[in-house]
């Protein structure tokens, strides 16, 4: 631990508030030096203040990172206090013992037996651990952003101290870039994030997909009724294959749960829902001792699961889960619905109250439960359930005898419906997700295409119109003098001068033709 | 051939009467000359001078010889021969002529400007070549000194083709928006335009040049006038060196010196039609404008009316032919016009004998003859009762009185006569009474030859006079056939003397008839004389006659004494007669007493009937016996007898009187039968 320490020291005086701090203070500073190592507490009070005074400078900045930098310099504080404790008193371990305690009976309430009370403390124990590494990490860090980045890249990496340490390394080299552009990583870092999430939602969509066949084929097993006649016809080899097809499903349903544990566990605010304790507790648990404590809850927590074989228990155990998670559910939907509408102020506030919060909305849908069990239960795909063969045959000899078609469609419709209970079919909803899929992808590709294609074509034909235009079709049908030899009226006639006058007398009399005047004559002969 | 004269000036339409369609063929047309006096007398100055459906334009060839038109349907040009006087060919077109000209002196070059803007060249042997100007043409010009042909349309340009190089010159470039027509002089070569503005653009040829624009719209509206559309140009014509002609579409011709913009006259032809030509005539220093009504001939100078020609089809194209009084016209109609007026020249070389014929007519006038006019003085109108007709068309005025129509003259005679059917009536009697008269002197004659029957009616006549002219018409029978003559004579003489011989004595009869004899015996002396004189067969009859005369007076006598008988049965017959009646008058009051009484009793009868039914038996017996309708008697043997006898009944005894009265009217019925009697005894002697 002391090794570390003078790094964290190191790393917090290299901080931008620390400087600042220390200039103005350097004086008193040195005479306080001595009190501080004296009055551990005083020391602590005065840097509150002026933090405080430094938030307010950076008011103007935003809203968003003064929050991010107030929850960063409160988890330093507390983690310097656990250390401090640690080395010195041994009543902290007293408090996290009285924490443990409370966790326990919360525990034994939810289940009735005491095994599972027991697994839920290791896991409670190996949340602590983990929950002290959170803690450091922030302590480091001075944005909200890198934090998230830094769970993820630790939760892909794993668990080992030396990946810590290189983690705290390139930690180090992000505070630098991000002191030096800090709009820029916010926004770099925005949109990186919103790629990942579209890349999660594909590959989960691509889940879904495979899933489906999957659903097709259990659709179509055997129902409790005719199960027993399949065994008993089936003989050893069916009861092999239904051994491991069991063993197999069991597997599965284990490590789903175990994904959605280490899912909930690695994000900050959904951990409580794993270990039931509160937040504060986490953020207490800093000791390196306290990581070795993490390694060995981890080993427990597999151990957990290994016992959790029997599958009676799931039922229940999903409904607690989704009870506890419920609640941090409605808060981020709200708190993403606010911040759409803020988004668009000004068109939310002219329409703001035709519009229901999401909440209310997900209630209204969620309250005629029947109406939805029903539309899961309904067949919407042609399959046939193995045991049910008499259905069959039914409409097949209505139709032989050459009665209308549309009698046997309603006995088939029929029976489609009556086939609810057994079956999960929600292909509607399955088409729907395909649908956005492949609508988004052409989008963004495909028509983009075709359609600067069609303008490029419209451009060109445009440009061959007016190519067109420049033909000169008056001169058609003689609609425009041309003066080409006519060869046939060539001397077709012969001079002939009668005219008496002059053309001196003509000059005189055209001048002065209707009375008229030399300049006018001129100007209009022009 | 028609003649017309206005204003003393006369004119002669050669082109009038009945025309013969063309599919006739000739033996048939000589048979119609023959036959219809009409088609003989029509004058055929030139052989089909006619288009199948109208002649648009019309034109004269300079040497005199060919009279080219050009017409449609089809379109089509048709060169006349005026030495032959008949049709020389015809060439179809593939559109309507607007105008054409002929460049040469004959018809060997000829162009034609066609409303689809093309421009056909003609030569001796017919289509030589084609072409086309931008826009429609309305008119053309040729230039003989530098063989540009100047065709102005609907354009501002003025397009020139020149025939000598074979091209198309630069147009002349005018500031109309159209140009309606154009002419060249033929002294200075002066090209002239006439606008749709109303000017109209002079330009020189040698230099093309525009050297004057003259204002014709405001020259041609006059005070008197309203300016109710643009006065545009649509004639224009030189004459001379000096002079220009100038038709508006308002109907105006306003005449120009061309050293002067104000016009020396403007004459009004008052119809608001547009002028269609306009032409010089120089020997009378007319000018002859046309309007597609009438073609007017006035002086250039004072522009006084010479006369005019008003032709029943609207005019296209008016031509004058050149050095003649001879106006050919386009009319709307098939057939085109030929006028000769005598007055503007002699008749063309090829047609001298119209001036022959003209003399003719002119000293040979036709006298007026009124056949069927009856001339009538004032006098005779007031009589007829028709002064108020004076001054209407029945009557015409003439010398001192009036000449109206026969028919009407008599209708009106017979209406104010009433009778002169009497008059008529007289005359006829008075005719008859003198052919009759004329028969009489027979009758002097026969008493001459019959003696005896001259003395008897001579004899009649003193008697009665009226009584003879019944006889006279007996006699006129009787001397026909002698026998019942003689018959006649004696029967009525018999009955005459016999009243008058019962009335007077016997005696004078009796002298009478010596008389009577002594006469005879004085004529038959009288008549031997004159029967030597006459023939002898007239003496015989007489002979027979006098002895016949002595047979029938014993029969007179016979006759008297059965008409003496007669007469007394007739008379007793009258005074039964007489009585029957005065009984039948005393029946009558006694009738009508019975009837009243009658019905008083039957009212006590009643009575009487009620009373006895109440009585006994013996009562009843006594009352019957009272009235005598019950008889009782004793009988020897000691019983007793009654006998009833009935009541007679009303009604029997009418019937009983109504015989009666039918009985002694039958009575008097025989007394008519025995006059029917008597008569047929009288005439057993005559058998």
């Amino acid at each position: 631990m002391a090794a570390p320490q003078p790094l964290a020291l190191q790393l917090e005086q290299l901080l931008n508030p620390r400087p600042r701090e220390a200039d103005p203070e350097a004086d008193p500073e040195e005479a306080t030096r001595a009190r501080v190592i004296d009055r551990f507490d005083e020391g602590e009070e005065e840097k509150d203040d002026l933090a405080v005074s430094s938030i307010r400078k950076l008011a103007p900045v935003s809203l968003l990172d003064t929050d991010k930098r107030y929850s960063g310099k409160t988890t330093s504080r507390k983690a310097w206090k656990e250390d401090h404790w640690e080395q010195a008193l041994p009543s902290s371990s007293d408090n996290e013992a009285s924490d443990e305690g409370g966790s326990e009976d919360g525990d034994s309430e939810g289940l009735g037996l005491e095994e599972i009370s027991e697994d839920v403390d290791e896991d409670l124990e190996d949340n602590k651990i983990s929950d002290e590494g959170g803690s450091e990490d922030g302590d480091s860090e001075g944005l909200g952003l890198e934090e998230f980045s830094e769970d993820v890249e630790e939760d892909l990496e794993g668990e080992d101290e030396e990946d810590r340490e290189e983690d705290r390394n390139s930690e180090d080299d992000g505070v630098v870039a991000a002191f030096s552009s800090v709009k820029v990583s916010e926004e770099v870092e925005k949109g990186r994030a919103v790629k990942n999430q579209i890349a999660l939602w594909d590959q989960l969509l691509e889940g879904r997909i495979k899933l489906q066949k999957a659903l097709l084929t259990t659709n179509q097993l055997p129902q409790p009724d005719v199960f027993p006649v399949f065994k008993d016809k089936g003989g050893p080899e069916f009861a092999s294959a239904l051994k491991n097809s069991h063993k197999a499903l069991k597997a599965l349903l284990r490590s789903l749960v175990d994904l959605q544990e280490e899912l909930l566990f690695q994000y900050p605010d959904t951990r409580h829902i794993v270990n039931g304790a509160k937040p504060n507790t986490e953020s207490e648990e800093i000791s390196s001792e306290d990581d070795e404590l993490v390694g060995e809850k981890k080993k427990q927590r597999k151990a957990p699961p290994k016992r959790k074989l029997e599958m009676e228990d799931y039922p229940s155990f999903m409904a607690k889960r989704f009870a506890d998670f419920t609640i941090y559910r409605n808060h981020t939907l709200q708190k993403w619905h606010d911040k759409t509408k803020l988004a668009s102020g000004k068109l939310g506030k002219g329409f703001g109250a035709f519009e229901r919060s999401i909440l209310t909305q997900i209630d209204h849908i969620m309250m005629d439960k029947e109406r939805l069990l029903r539309r899961t239960q309904t067949k919407r795909s042609a399959y046939r359930v193995l045991g049910k063969p008499e259905p069959v045959p039914e409409p097949v000899a209505e139709t032989l005898p050459g009665e209308p078609e549309t009698l046997p469609q309603g006995p088939a419709n029929a029976h489609l419906r009556d086939l609810d209970e057994e079956i999960f079919d929600d292909d509607d909803f399955y088409h729907q997700l395909l649908r956005e899929l492949i609508e988004r992808k052409t989008s963004s590709l495909d028509p983009n295409d075709q359609v600067a294609m069609g303008r490029q074509w419209l451009a060109i034909q445009k440009l061959r119109s007016k190519i067109r235009k420049k033909v000169d079709r008056k001169a058609s049908k003689g609609r425009k003098l041309r003066f080409h030899v006519l060869s046939k009226l060539l001397s077709f006639m012969a001079p002939i001068d009668h005219t008496a006058m002059s053309d001196d007398a003509r000059t005189e009399l055209f001048r002065s033709l209707f009375g008229q005047l030399n300049p006018p004559d001129a100007d209009r002969g022009k | 051939m028609q003649v017309s004269s206005l204003n003393e000036v006369k004119i002669y339409s050669l082109s009038c009467g009945k025309s013969l369609p063309e599919w006739l063929s000739d033996r048939k047309k000589r048979a119609l000359q023959k036959k219809n006096v009409d088609v003989r007398r029509r004058i055929e100055l030139i052989q089909d001078f006619e288009m199948p459906t109208v002649c648009t334009t019309i034109k004269v060839s300079k040497d005199g010889q060919y009279i080219l038109a050009t017409g449609t349907y089809k379109p089509r040009v048709r060169c006349y021969d005026t030495y032959q006087l008949s049709l020389k060919f015809e060439r179809c077109l593939d559109s309507e002529v607007v105008t054409f000209e002929i460049l040469s002196d004959d018809y060997s070059k000829i162009v034609f400007l066609h409303n689809d803007r093309y421009i056909e060249f003609h030569s001796q042997s017919g289509f030589y070549y084609k072409t086309r100007i931008p826009k429609f043409g309305r008119d053309f010009s040729y230039h003989y000194p530098s063989c540009d042909l100047y065709f102005v349309g609907a354009s501002s340009e003025v397009y020139r083709l020149n025939l000598e190089q074979g091209r198309y010159l630069n147009p002349l470039q005018t500031d109309a928006a159209e140009n309606n027509v154009c002419d060249i002089n033929a002294v200075h070569g002066l090209f002239a335009t006439g606008t749709i503005e109303g000017r109209v653009e002079c330009w020189d040829p040698r230099v093309r040049k525009r050297v004057g624009v003259l204002d014709c719209a405001l020259n041609s509206v006059t005070a008197d006038s309203e300016i109710n559309s643009l006065p545009t140009i649509s004639a224009l014509k030189f004459n001379g060196a000096l002079s220009m002609a100038v038709g508006t579409s308002t109907g105006q011709v306003l005449l120009y010196d061309l050293r002067s913009d104000k016009p020396l006259l403007v004459k009004d032809h008052q119809y608001g039609l547009p002028i269609k030509s306009v032409h010089f005539q120089d020997s009378l220093d007319l000018v002859l404008s046309a309007d597609s009504r009438i073609v007017k001939m006035w002086n250039k100078d004072s522009g006084k009316i010479f006369t005019s020609l008003e032709p029943e089809h609207d005019l296209n194209d008016v031509c004058l032919y050149p050095s003649s009084g001879m106006l050919l016209t386009a009319n709307e109609s098939p057939k085109m016009g030929i006028y000769y007026i005598p007055v503007l020249g002699p008749a063309p070389r090829w047609c001298s004998f119209l001036d022959n014929l003209t003399e003719e007519l002119e000293e040979n006038p036709e006298s007026t003859v009124y056949d069927d006019y009856k001339f009538v003085t004032k006098k005779d109108l007031e009589n007829l009762g028709l002064t108020h007709l004076i001054g209407s068309p029945f009557l015409r005025a003439y010398m001192h009185g009036f000449f109206m129509d026969i028919r009407l003259y008599h209708k009106v005679k017979l209406m104010v006569n009433p009778f002169a059917y009497e008059e008529y009536r007289k005359d006829k009697i008075r005719q008859k009474i003198e052919e009759t008269r004329a028969q009489r002197v027979q009758l002097k004659k026969l008493p001459k030859v019959n003696k005896e029957l001259a003395l008897k009616l001579i004899e009649e006549e003193e008697e009665k006079q009226k009584s003879t002219l019944k006889k006279k018409v007996k006699s006129l029978p009787n001397i026909l056939t002698d026998d019942r003559f003689k018959v006649m004579f004696e029967n009525p003489d018999f009955q005459v003397d016999e009243e008058s011989e019962e009335f007077r004595l016997l005696n004078p009869l009796v002298s009478r008839i010596s008389e009577k004899r002594k006469k005879q015996l004085r004529l038959l002396e009288q008549q031997e004389l004159k029967d030597e004189e006459e023939e002898e067969p007239e003496g015989k009859p007489s002979d027979a006659e006098s002895s016949e005369s002595s047979d029938d007076e014993k029969g007179w006598v016979e006759e008297v004494r059965k008409q003496r008988r007669l007469l007394q049965q007739e008379e007793r017959v009258k005074r039964q007669e007489q009585l029957k009646e005065d009984q039948q008058t005393v029946l009558k009051p006694q009738f009508y007493e019975i009837k009243a009484g009658e019905e008083f009793r039957s009212f006590k009868e009643s009575a009487t009937k009620q009373r006895l039914m109440n009585k006994t038996l013996e009562d009843r017996l006594k009352l019957e016996a009272k009235h005598g309708t019950l008889n009782v008697s004793d009988t020897t043997v000691g019983s007793k007898q009654l006998t009833f006898t009935l009541k007679r009944s009303e009604q029997q005894k009418k019937q009983q009187e109504a015989e009666k009265l039918h009985r002694q009217e039958r009575k008097n019925l025989r007394r008519s039968a025995s006059h029917l009697r008597s008569r047929p005894r009288r005439g057993r002697p005559f058998h």
